[in-house]
């Protein structure tokens, strides 16, 4: 099995707070890796690190073999990294099919001057690559069941939609890795049983490898393949989700030590 | 292309009639009146599709304004025919200008940045203000016009066509749509892919350029410009025209600019001896205007788009 993305010694320090600490962990290719831990065990700091929004004190991001510790949020999405959000970060007030349609048009428009062309004189090729775009955006709609709202608002749409459409918009970057953050966040037991469902659907369908960060852990012991648990910012548990449960470490660091 | 015929002879039936039946009064105040648009226009890229909040506007539009007159008095021998050309040269300057303000000012966000183009405008104005050479403060005189009514009326009409169809063809592109998604989410958008402050320096320029063209044309209907010409008020009297239109909508900033010009003049016979009505309407029906309809006359949509939802809803009906 080949490893698509390895964190070594990853380190973030916030003034006085190591909110990071030598944290490594590997993932490896089509696997679903799920990274849990308490309330501030430094999760969403380690994703943010690794989609670009902070840079890493100390340590190495690899991903497909290349160092993408420096790049920006946007290279590293172009290397092929997408992530959604724990709050949904939706462009509320476009259309669904313009929310995918947003993502889709970065792999096809990189500003080069032919697309500055067609789209100044409306030309041919440019009417086609429109239409073409948006065949494309609403068959990944019809895939995930959106196609009927595709008109509506993005931030007209019901929450659990808000949170499976944040994912398909991901998708359309055409990712190897998807990291998603909390996607169960605020969801109800049935909705989170259709994220699960929707979770290995994807993973099917796309051929993808996930990396999941959650509080959910019947969601977390349900599908994922191998977990990591952080905790102050240090990994205290790496291994199959079994194993993981029953740690003394682990269960310390959720329900702290037992009286002697 | 049928529509374009009709436009071309709605453009040529209206110049004959401002011709041969109007005064020089009024064609001046319809010529005002596509500067102030193709002005609202280029700050409604920026401010309205792309969110950068821009009061830097009087000083590309003096940039170009400066550069086009000076060309042609030094270089063109004040030939009406060249005139074109300066006003090119202008829009170029002022793109320059604006390319360089935006290198290291698009890393700033919101208020910040109409700061950084509040700064831009007085700077250009105070070097004005000190360069003897084109006047210092008395200002540029005696700059060539178009000899004729029809020729100026001509190529204003041909400069608002083409910002307008260059704003707009980036408007409902993959470009338009970058801007607004950055204008929505910033951060979403990164992590789409899409490289922010690259997108919104190009946008910056685009708007610097047309800014230019306007203010280039602009000396060349006045014939006279000054320092004072440019000044803090004209950047926001150009915003004034930007939001009453609606942020984003681009044929409502034609609009805006038509009823903006059009409506100090005609409420200019209002006046009656000391008591001058228009200072106290105009601002009245701007008030008005932000308490009925504080998104602009017609959002961020166009007017076709606005029109074409109403009647659907009136009637009821699928058009």
């Amino acid at each position: 099995m080949s490893t698509l993305l390895s964190v070594k010694n990853l380190s973030i320090q916030f003034g006085g707070l190591k909110a990071v600490d030598s944290v490594s962990f590997e993932i490896n290719k089509s696997e679903l890796l799920g990274l849990i831990g308490p309330n501030g065990a430094g999760k969403t700091t380690v994703f943010n690190m690794i989609s670009g929004f902070y840079c890493a004190d100390h340590g190495d991001i690899i991903f497909d073999s290349e160092n993408i510790n420096k790049l920006t949020a946007a290279q590293v999405n172009h290397k092929g990294l997408a992530r959604t959000f724990q709050n949904i970060r939706l462009f509320r007030s476009l259309s669904v099919v313009e929310n995918v349609l947003m993502a889709l048009q970065q792999r096809r428009h990189k500003g080069t001057f032919s697309d500055w062309f067609n789209s100044l004189f409306n030309t041919k090729a440019h009417q086609l690559t429109k239409k073409n775009l948006d065949l494309e955006a609403r068959e990944l709609l019809k895939i995930f069941s959106l196609d009927h709202h595709s008109l509506e608002l993005a931030g007209s749409l019901s929450y659990g939609s808000q949170r499976k459409l944040e994912i398909v918009r991901a998708l359309a970057t055409k990712p190897k890795l998807l990291i998603l953050d909390e996607p169960a966040a605020g969801m109800n037991h049935q909705e989170t049983e259709e994220l699960n469902k929707l979770i290995r659907f994807i993973k099917e369908k796309f051929n993808l490898t996930i990396l999941l960060i959650e509080h959910d852990m019947k969601l977390v012991m349900n599908i994922c393949d191998r977990i990591v648990v952080l905790n102050r910012g240090k990994k205290i548990a790496d291994g199959l989700p079994k194993d993981v449960k029953c740690l003394p470490e682990v269960i310390e660091a959720y329900l702290g030590k037992k009286p002697v | 292309m049928k529509k374009y015929f009709i436009f071309l002879v709605l453009v040529v039936l209206l110049g004959v009639v401002l011709n041969s039946f109007l005064n020089s009064y009024i064609q001046a105040i319809f010529i005002s009146f596509m500067i102030n648009a193709v002005m609202a226009l280029s700050l409604n890229f920026i401010t309205g599709l792309a969110d950068q909040f821009s009061l830097g506007h009087a000083g590309l539009m003096a940039i170009g304004a400066y550069t086009s007159a000076v060309l042609n008095k030094e270089f063109f021998n004040d030939q009406w025919i060249m005139i074109p050309v300066g006003v090119l040269c202008g829009g170029f300057l002022a793109a320059v200008a604006g390319y360089l303000l935006s290198l290291p000012s698009f890393r700033l966000k919101g208020d910040y940045i109409a700061i950084v183009t509040l700064g831009l405008a007085e700077i250009v104005r105070i070097l004005l203000l000190n360069w003897k050479h084109v006047g210092g403060p008395r200002g540029y005189n005696a700059i060539t016009k178009f000899p004729d009514f029809f020729l100026s009326y001509g190529f204003a009409v041909l400069l608002l066509f083409i910002t307008f169809m260059t704003m707009y063809r980036l408007k409902i592109s993959w470009f338009g749509r970058n801007l607004w998604a950055i204008n929505e989410d910033d951060i979403a958008a990164e992590v789409m892919g899409l490289e922010i402050a690259k997108t919104k320096r190009y946008a910056f320029t685009i708007s610097s350029f047309f800014a230019g063209l306007g203010g280039g044309f602009y000396s060349h209907h006045l014939g006279y410009i000054s320092p004072g010409s440019f000044g803090f008020i004209i950047s926001v009297q150009i915003l004034i025209i930007a939001v009453l239109g609606g942020l984003g909508s681009l044929s409502g900033s034609i609009l805006a600019a038509a009823i903006l010009t059009f409506l100090p003049e005609l409420l200019r016979s209002v006046q009656t001896g000391s008591l001058d009505l228009r200072m106290i309407i105009y601002p009245i029906l701007l008030i008005l205007m932000m308490i009925l309809r504080p998104q602009g006359l017609f959002g961020r949509k166009e007017i076709y788009e606005f029109l074409s939802e109403k009647w659907k809803t009136k009637l009821g009906i699928q058009l």
